[in-house]
């Protein structure tokens, strides 16, 4: 490849469509016909095909980092089963609350007082790492690699067939319900989270508690909110239940 | 996901199915690695490379899945030969089984020949100097795929400037790198 030639702005445009696939049908042909008979055409079109790909290239590899972070303590050898640490996920949904706040109350100005409440405090739960291990573990980290990458209709597709085989599973109730939640499923998020929200014992019902009672702040149910909100301890449950007082 | 959705998102780089690709995928790869000598950060770099070439592929149109399983598949062979080839390489005689040469070498199929290779690699390095307009600008219309009337109305120009500025950082670009090729001088 020897660049002994300049490539005009019409050119680089044409070549962009050609490469776009949005040519004319009389443009294509005129296109091809140049490509057969013009050896430095068909460099230049190599040229810039390059040119773009190297760019685009570039950008995907500043991207891949980004999506090996949410592989985080996904690891093989790290893990056996799933264990969560609530902590670190109530830190997590903290931080994305405090970065995406902002966003949320400018996004939703014509919303209720209520309504603005729980844009504002709703964050999904970030979800819990997978091990890809025996058979009904391998289906449900399947849902979680889905819910993770943001693919709740998947994911809930993936854990009803679950359901069957795994029929008392709290932890697959709990993300069901995450998972509908995230999709704006109301009635079905509640079957879920209520169950174990009223259920102290169970695992995840603190959580279950923050989210149902999120729910219940949005539709303007008050009381009903405040006593679940309270019981989930989480850690912003003071903040919100003093602004609820307000 | 299904096969149409897995295709137009390699190839309109759509993030969010990139990352759905990425995320499903890696473990079996970090699965086989890991059990033939190799470690989380080989099977990082090797999967990284793997699913690189998968997307470099659909852009080049040389790879089109024909079943919903073809990605996961494309990119579990690439990721096996290129970890196989490594382990050969350092002689390493710890590799639990060989690939079949047929598969081996349909996955290997060239992309670019050598002189394209290394006018992409010289691409990419030159880009990293470019500065940031110019990336801006480049990464919202090659990768984000954002209109010029978009971008013109990020940067607060008209549309005819935008497209300009668009053509002077391709050149920009373009120098840098044929100067590079030639003199070795950025």
């Amino acid at each position: 490849m020897k660049q002994e030639y300049d490539i005009s702005p019409d050119e680089f445009d044409l070549i962009e469509r050609y490469l776009g696939k949005t040519l004319t049908g009389e443009e294509s042909v005129a296109f091809e016909k140049r490509l057969q008979e013009e050896p430095v055409w068909k460099e230049k079109v190599n040229e810039v095909n390059l040119l773009m790909l190297g760019i685009r290239e570039t950008a995907l590899v500043e991207k891949l980092e980004g999506f090996h972070h949410a592989l985080a303590g996904e690891s093989l050898i790290k893990k056996t089963k799933p264990v969560i640490s609530m902590a670190r996920v109530w830190l997590v949904a903290a931080s994305c609350i405090a970065l995406l706040g902002l966003g949320y109350w400018w996004l939703m100005g014509n919303e209720s007082k209520y309504e603005k409440m729980y844009a504002a405090y709703y964050q999904p739960d970030p979800g819990l790492p997978t091990t890809m291990s025996v058979a009904n573990n391998y289906q449900f980290d399947k849902g979680m690699v889905a819910y993770k990458a943001g693919d709740y209709r998947e994911a809930t597709d993936i854990w009803l067939g679950l359901s069957q085989s795994m029929p008392a599973n709290d932890s697959l109730f709990y993300f069901l319900g995450m998972a509908e939640l995230a999709l704006q499923h109301r009635d079905k998020a509640l079957n879920y989270l209520k169950p174990l929200a009223d259920d102290p014992q169970k695992p995840y019902s603190k959580e279950a508690c923050w989210y149902s009672g999120l729910l219940l702040l949005k539709e303007g149910k008050t009381e009903e909110a405040t006593a679940f909100i309270r019981r989930s301890q989480h850690p912003e449950s003071k903040k919100l239940l003093l602004e609820l007082n307000q | 996901m299904d096969i149409e959705r897995q295709f137009i998102g390699l190839k309109e780089s759509d993030e969010k199915v990139l990352q759905y690709i990425y995320v499903s995928n890696y473990p079996k790869v970090e699965q086989f690695i890991l059990g033939n000598s190799g470690t989380t950060d080989d099977a990082h770099d090797i999967y990284q490379e793997a699913f690189l070439a998968v997307w470099r592929n659909v852009q080049l149109d040389k790879f089109r899945p024909q079943n919903e399983t073809a990605v996961a598949g494309y990119i579990y062979q690439i990721a096996r030969n290129k970890w196989l080839d490594q382990l050969r390489s350092v002689k390493n005689k710890k590799t639990a089984d060989l690939p079949d040469e047929i598969s081996h070498q349909l996955a290997d199929t060239p992309q670019l020949d050598d002189a394209e290779m290394g006018y992409l690699e010289l691409v990419k390095e030159e880009y990293e100097r470019l500065g940031d307009p110019c990336r801006e600008l480049l990464n919202r219309f090659y990768f984000k795929k954002e209109s010029m009337r978009e971008i013109a109305a990020h940067f607060s120009w008209t549309e005819a400037s935008a497209k300009n500025n668009k053509y002077r950082c391709l050149q920009r670009l373009r120098n840098m790198v044929i100067n590079k090729k030639e003199n070795g001088i950025p």
